[in-house]
């Protein structure tokens, strides 16, 4: 019998008395694709770090984790460095920090192969530009000479996998390799990484809570929950008939539309036919870029270019755009926190034209924010978070038991009050943030991401309160976000942004199922799919 | 994700010894600075000698000499009761120009945060200004409007250090007025003033206290100086940049008359550096989350 590619055996990982890794074991044969799925917290990365020697001070490993029967735990960096970059490598979640931002690119690429090989500069630069093809960059000689900031999102990754491949290791580990992308350009470096890992026959193992993305790419899963395996298996195996409940749970909690390809989900058409509480003329918000030099004008980025949008009072309306849209600008503009270029917009009989209307359209709108760290101030107790606004506003009552009321609608414990932010969850943290925003009365809500830094399962749970919170406070909501599974789920009407400009709009059982412009169906088309049918039909630019 | 935090490529046992000697720099700053304060005030109700006693039949006294626990100097006042008291001219001087600085760098930094654009290069820039100026030649301008003494020279330290205050403090508020919970307060309707307040200025305190303590080390060295220059405290009041300075005189005869003062003021600011130090460490966030 051979020995397999990667055997791991009792690997645990502690930090003092935490165990973050608990008694992992599996095998990877060489050429396997392997997803590691799991919540965060899950010890997902950790695993990964493990393998890879990589372990932040302050955690050891304990176990057994060969490489071609060779044993990795135990070895000191010295004799890891051998490996590293060489017979295995990583790509990590965000390509902006995982790349040195002063080193061209092609030298960076060429770096790995300098360290494990005896080759010229020269020679391994040639190297670089090669591998910059295969993962198809255009005009790679020229990429190759470019810093990572002159590169997009989708090109850093497709240069970080390069990388990876540089030595042509028997291992790459992708860590969240597309979490950071917008969905079209996830597809194609799914896709890129997918066929440069089967044209290597190099093992891989994709890290990532997303259960579409690992059935687009892996064809064995391995299921984590609180650093433990709770299942593993072939990937449509487990996710078509899980045997362990929790691995239910997040098979449940994958979106509809990011099931099948095949199956297009019904929509409930609501009836909605409210007046409008926001609208939207002609909407136009140009940034001035700083001037490159004296003679030429400035440079001018349109972020939005003449939108005419109208949001009807008790509907939910989806906003969905990728990075570069013009969602936030709109979200802003709305919420008078920015002012647009041109156009009219009235928000509840509002015109937002003079400081003081802007003043009063916070009684009528309030916003819920992506990121549940950065939208709470860490200084402040969850009473006063929640309470702000009510003093802010000079809303009148007893402050103390309207908070306690909000926390109660979020499903918050009442001792939440007494505790700081950093104390919670980030579902949790998004919940305080939804009190938060309830809290003056608001009769339209702007939720920009809400859930798109939660886990799935967190997700579902917060788009249900979402929506249930409308129905009990009788809310208009502006929903927006990247994710069209997300859109989908909560909206009832859709627009669909592209570079500041509405490409389609209508109920979303329309756009969804019956896409009129090709920008939307290859949104629809770049989605990830539960059963794997997104890459199978061939879908890599 | 659980990301982990960047390996600084040292093991657990090199960090814990790290940790706790840095937890050491905290409680010596801390003592020496409550010696320093608690000599201070002692001197307010007690010395061994009066300080400006002079005494024409005892100069020069030696250490231990007469009852006199570091001797006496030129005039035959009691250099330990000097230095007793001159430790409260340099935390006196050290309080109010820090003050001073605090009180007017903070609002500038905060203003130049909040509104961005003209308003911050404007202010940005004069306190560029400022902040060219060799604090010396500010005191000397300062003497010559309002007269030599410790409060022109406390002015004068202060207004030198508003600059730096005033930069820190636009540093960190920038990064903390771009944060999601500053946009929300804007969305329920707070103003600037609210926001920089109750928003910004908990989040920056700690980077701020860290400042103040260097600054407040550094402001003593900078009385130090500039009644050495005689542009600062003037006699007979004790300070003990200006014990040096009559010390110069005797440097061959009486080499101890400069060491004592001289030994105060680096034990003072040793003092305050390692405060900041401690501080800075026990507000480190990284540290923090291993705690937690």
């Amino acid at each position: 019998m051979t020995t397999p590619l990667i055997e791991v055996e009792g690997l645990t990982v502690t930090a003092g008395l935490n165990v973050l890794v608990d008694d992992v074991a599996f095998t990877l044969e060489s050429g396997s694709r392997t997803g590691i799925i799991g919540e965060s917290g899950s010890g997902k990365t950790m695993t990964a770090l493990a393998i890879m020697g990589l372990l932040p001070d302050g955690l050891t490993a304990t176990g057994s984790v060969r490489l071609h029967g060779e044993e990795l735990l135990g070895q000191d960096d010295k004799e890891l460095v051998t490996q590293r970059g060489n017979s295995m490598s990583m790509i990590f979640q965000e390509p902006l920090a995982a790349l040195n931002p002063v080193m061209r690119i092609g030298r960076q690429i060429a770096e790995p192969l300098l360290i494990h090989r005896e080759i010229s500069r020269a020679e391994a630069f040639l190297i670089a530009i090669n591998l910059l093809e295969s993962v198809g960059i255009d005009d790679p000689e020229r990429r190759a000479k470019a810093f990572p900031h002159e590169l997009s999102g989708g090109q850093r990754q497709r240069a970080l996998i390069a990388m990876a491949l540089a030595n042509g290791p028997a291992l790459v580990i992708a860590d969240e390799p597309t979490t950071a992308l917008d969905v079209t350009v996830q597809a194609q470096v799914l896709g890129v990484l997918r066929d440069q890992v089967v044209a290597r026959d190099t093992a891989l193992i994709l890290i990532t809570h997303d259960l579409p993305v690992v059935a687009s790419v892996a064809d064995s899963v391995i299921v984590l929950r609180d650093g433990a395996i709770v299942e593993s298996g072939p990937t449509q195996e487990v996710f078509q008939t899980p045997s362990n409940l929790y691995t239910r749970q997040l098979v449940d909690a994958v979106p509809p539309l990011s099931r099948s390809v095949t199956v297009i989900p019904k929509h409930v058409e609501p009836q909605i036919d409210g007046e409008p509480i926001v609208e939207m003329t002609d909407i136009r918000r140009t940034y001035r870029l700083r001037k490159r030099n004296l003679t030429d004008p400035a440079p001018l980025i349109h972020a939005l270019d003449g939108v005419t949008i109208d949001v009807l009072r008790g509907e939910t309306l989806g906003i969905v755009g990728e990075s570069g849209s013009g969602k936030t600008t709109l979200a802003r503009i709305i919420m008078g926190l920015d002012t647009p270029t041109s156009g009219v917009v009235v928000v509840d009989g509002i015109p937002l034209d003079s400081k003081q209307n802007l003043r009063r359209v916070r009684d009528v709108a309030q916003m819920v924010f992506q990121d549940p760290m950065g939208s709470l101030d860490p200084r402040m107790l969850v009473e006063d978070v929640v309470a702000e606004p009510l003093r802010s506003l000079r809303v009148g009552g007893d402050h103390r038991k309207r908070v306690a009321e909000l926390l109660d609608a979020v499903s918050l414990p009442s001792d939440a009050v007494h505790r700081y932010p950093h104390e919670f969850s980030g579902g949790q943290r998004q919940r305080i943030a939804i009190a938060r925003a309830l809290a003056p009365g608001p009769r339209l809500l702007i939720a920009d991401e809400p859930v798109s830094a939660l886990d799935m399962s967190v997700q579902t749970v917060t788009l249900d309160l979402l929506d249930e919170l409308k129905q009990e406070f009788s809310l208009t909501m502006v929903f927006i976000s990247h994710d069209l599974s997300v859109i989908h789920e909560i909206s009832d009407r859709v627009v669909v942004l592209e570079k500041g400009r509405v490409v389609e709009s209508g109920s979303a059982g329309s756009v969804f199922s019956q896409p009129k412009e090709q920008y939307t169906k290859d949104l629809l088309a770049a989605i990830p799919r539960l059963d794997g049918s997104f890459l199978d039909k061939g879908f890599v630019a | 994700m659980s990301q982990p935090a960047v390996s600084d490529g040292t093991n657990i046992k090199g960090r814990r010894r790290r940790a706790r000697w840095k937890r050491l720099n905290f409680f010596v700053g801390l003592a020496i600075v409550l010696t320093v304060a608690g000599t201070a005030i002692v001197s307010f109700f007690w010395t061994p000698f009066d300080p400006t006693q002079i005494d024409a039949t005892s100069p020069l006294l030696g250490v231990m000499e007469d009852g006199h626990i570091l001797g006496t100097d030129q005039f035959g006042r009691d250099l330990f009761s000097q230095i007793m008291v001159g430790a409260q001219t340099a935390l006196f001087v050290g309080i109010l120009a820090v003050a001073i600085a605090v009180a007017v760098g903070i609002p500038i930094g905060a203003f130049a945060a909040a509104k961005r654009g003209l308003a911050e290069d404007a202010v940005m820039r004069t306190s560029d200004v400022i902040y060219a100026f060799p604090p010396v030649l500010l005191a000397i301008l300062l003497v010559a409007a309002l007269g030599a003494g410790t409060g022109s020279a406390m002015i004068a330290i202060g207004i030198a250090y508003v600059p730096i205050i005033a930069r820190v403090t636009r540093g960190a508020a920038l990064t903390v007025f771009q944060l999601d919970f500053v946009t929300a307060a804007r969305s329920y309707g707070r103003g600037d003033v609210f926001i920089a307040v109750r928003h910004v200025l908990p989040n920056i305190a700690s980077v701020l206290i860290v400042q103040v303590t260097v600054l407040f080390a550094l402001a003593i060295l900078a009385e130090a100086a500039l009644s050495f220059l005689g542009i600062g405290t003037q006699p007979p009041t004790p300070s003990w940049g200006r014990s040096l300075r009559d010390a110069q005189t005797f440097l061959q005869v009486s080499p101890r008359l400069a060491i004592w003062p001289g030994l105060a003021i680096a034990f003072t600011v040793l003092g305050f550096n390692l405060l900041g130090d401690g501080i800075r460490d026990a507000l480190d966030p990284r540290l923090e989350a291993s705690r937690s």
